[in-house]
């Protein structure tokens, strides 16, 4: 029983705590988004150039810490690596640039379902469409190898260039970029957004919490734990955002998103699919990165240089304002072209090519 | 009885790995790395009637899972 609650709570917690942080001042239907907090703190290092989404998001640091903290306490922390890790930066180069042309990432798309945001539901449709066809692979074979116990101090990098960005936010912030409009000017205070932030990694190590597995184990073992979790997120929030007001069911007027419907669909299924190839979405990237595993880590800093491109080349999608309707870019309709190429290439050649090599290669 | 060798694959790797395997009569034992893998397996193979133990092996994690009874 207990067992069967803990995701559904996990996935409580959650809303709750998005909305508490929408509340105390992050961005509306965005208490938590890994692309675009990524990109925000991207944008604060001076790693892109959009004046609007520059600032270093204490809750992605938070994350980082949480899950390292955790897991160091229950003894789990291991540091492994060498799985393809270029094919992974690169994979996630490519998760983050779909995620901006839908403008957020598969969390994200749960709190903006919750908020009432109907684009989130073609997202939705999108993410799934791409989750199937990863799934398509991994039965056939698709893998990138194994990971092997690596240098210890490999798994503490990331921690500490995140222990890094948060000294510059406490104690030389002069050294970061702040937006002083627009969605990166939008945030709750960096005391509370950190704990949000290390209270989300804790509890994402600790229950898998994983928004690739819902759909993905639903169709490979019938295990539909992991969509609890995502229903117990929906109903959560629906119930906290019509609580605040902050409901408002439809396509139109929806905060820092566009009503494209075709490029909400396409923007999220390399999401879907980059994202089993990694074996995790972004957060859980994020979590097994704070919690050793190198490979994650790397392909966070694949996100992280896929949104410093996407806002410097022009492919993030624009969010629909006052007096424009928003939407994907040129640019960015020809990167989604590409980037498809990229991975159907990456997944098919780790399903039928890769394997004599591997096969051949010293254990 | 099935030896089945599933550190440092990547999620789902290591459950693909025990469902294929569990296809077969006998005993399995399912070698991971991390906690949420054996955590993940033990729970799938239980669902399905099956009689398991799970334990270390130096840094890694076993799972012994019963032949269908």
């Amino acid at each position: 029983m207990a067992e069967k609650l803990k995701l559904p709570l996990v996935g409580a917690l959650t809303a709750v705590v998005s909305l508490a942080l929408v509340m105390l001042g992050n961005p509306a239907n965005m208490g938590f988004c890994i692309a675009c907090f990524l990109r925000d703190t991207a944008g604060a290092l001076g790693l892109h150039g959009a004046a609007v989404v520059q600032y270093a998001r204490p809750e992605i640091l938070g994350i980082v810490f949480g899950a390292l903290i955790v897991s160091m306490a229950t003894k789990e922390f291991a540091v492994k690596g060498g799985s393809a890790p270029v094919t992974r930066f690169v994979l996630g180069g490519c998760v983050m640039i779909g995620a901006l042309i839908f403008l957020g990432c598969p969390l994200r798309m749960v709190l903006r379902i919750a908020g009432g945001d109907l684009n989130a539901v073609v997202g939705l449709l999108g993410f799934a469409a791409g989750i199937l066809c990863g799934v398509l692979f991994l039965n056939k074979g698709f893998t990138l190898g194994r990971s092997h116990t690596i240098a210890r101090m490999d798994g503490f990098a990331l921690p500490v260039m995140c222990l890094l960005v948060l000294a510059a936010l406490l104690f030389a912030p002069a050294l970061l970029k702040f937006s002083e409009s627009g969605p990166g000017s939008l945030h709750a205070p960096l005391a509370v957004a950190l704990v949000a932030g290390l209270v989300m990694g804790a509890v994402g190590y600790l229950s898998r919490l994983c928004f690739v597995a819902g759909i993905r184990d639903s169709v490979l073992f019938k295990n539909f734990g992991m969509l609890l979790a995502f229903a117990s997120i929906v109903v959560v929030g629906i119930i906290g955002n019509v609580a605040t007001g902050r409901f408002n069911l439809g396509f139109t007027g929806q905060p820092v998103a566009h009503a494209d419907s075709l490029w909400n669909f396409l923007g999220l299924f390399p999401v879907g699919l980059g994202s089993v190839l990694l074996g995790g979405c972004p957060f859980r990237q994020l979590v097994l990165a704070g919690s050793g595993n190198s490979d994650s880590a790397v392909a966070v800093g694949g996100m992280v240089f896929g949104a410093a491109l996407a806002h410097n080349l022009g492919l993030a999608s624009a969010a629909a304002g006052a007096d424009s309707a928003g939407g994907p870019t040129a640019n960015g309709k020809v990167a989604f072209v590409i980037v498809m190429i990229i991975l159907l290439d990456i997944a098919v050649y780790n399903t039928w090519f890769a394997k004599k090599a591997k096969a051949e290669a010293p254990a | 009885m099935t030896a089945l060798d599933a550190r440092g694959i990547s999620c789902p790797g290591p459950l693909m790995m025990l469902k294929k395997a569990m296809a077969q009569p006998g005993d399995i034992t399912l070698l991971v790395d991390n906690p949420g893998a054996l955590e993940n397996c033990g729970h799938y193979a239980k669902k399905q009637g099956r009689i398991t133990e799970a334990g270390r092996n130096g840094n890694d994690y076993i799972l012994t899972v019963r032949g269908a009874q």
